[in-house]
């Protein structure tokens, strides 16, 4: 869903997302997203 | 053309395939494609894109051409077949490579980096949306987001990604 917010130009509400992506993948021990997150924010110039 | 019935077309299209008006032809079938697609009628969607599709490759149009392969690749997407759509969007992407055409090039590298998402494939996903940028800033997408209406070309790729 990230790629696609940020693609089709509504990059305002990826923080929003990133808030409840991140808590959850940690909780959820998904260390598969977790290590994606970082690249993903470099790509859309996110940090 | 969405809200419209299909049945003038239909036999608008008769009359334009009576007259070898391939050009006709070809607009009234993508609207055909199209009108189904949007009613998520993709069987008879797929129809149409296969008819578009081999009649764009009787003419000698790049454009019509990368029209159809679009089209094929959103009738696909839509129906959750996203390797057959990714198929049809590389050959969509050659096409683009070849033409230089910058906003065709991001938009398509875009949706196959989605694509690829979709499937799980996220460092393959990642390396489209890197190729997607190069192409076609961020800068340059916002403009064009912020047009109010997309050339006819990109007009399947703007519905893939607004959806």
């Amino acid at each position: 869903m990230l790629p696609l917010v940020f693609f089709s130009g509504r990059k305002q509400l990826i923080p929003q997302l990133l808030e409840t992506i991140i808590p959850l993948a940690r909780k959820l021990k998904n260390e598969n997203v977790l290590d994606l997150i970082p690249r993903l924010k470099k790509i859309m110039s996110m940090e | 053309m969405n809200d419209l019935d299909p049945f003038p077309l239909e036999n608008s299209l008769k009359v334009s395939s009576e007259n070898f008006d391939i050009s006709s032809q070809f607009k009234k079938i993508y609207d055909l494609g199209s009108f189904f697609q949007s009613k998520r009628h993709c069987s008879k969607a797929l129809i149409y894109a296969k008819q578009a599709l081999d009649l764009s490759n009787k003419k000698s149009n790049f454009t019509d051409h990368f029209i159809a392969l679009v089209n094929m690749g959103c009738v696909y997407w839509e129906m959750s077949k996203l390797k057959k759509s990714l198929m049809f969007y590389g050959d969509a992407l050659s096409i683009s490579e070849q033409l230089n055409d910058k906003e065709a090039l991001g938009k398509l590298c875009a949706i196959m980096g989605i694509a690829y998402w979709r499937m799980g494939d996220w460092p393959v996903a990642m390396n489209w949306f890197e190729k997607a940028l190069e192409k076609f800033p961020e800068n340059e997408m916002r403009t064009i987001m912020n047009q109010t209406s997309s050339a006819f070309q990109y007009e399947g790729l703007t519905v893939i990604m607004e959806r």
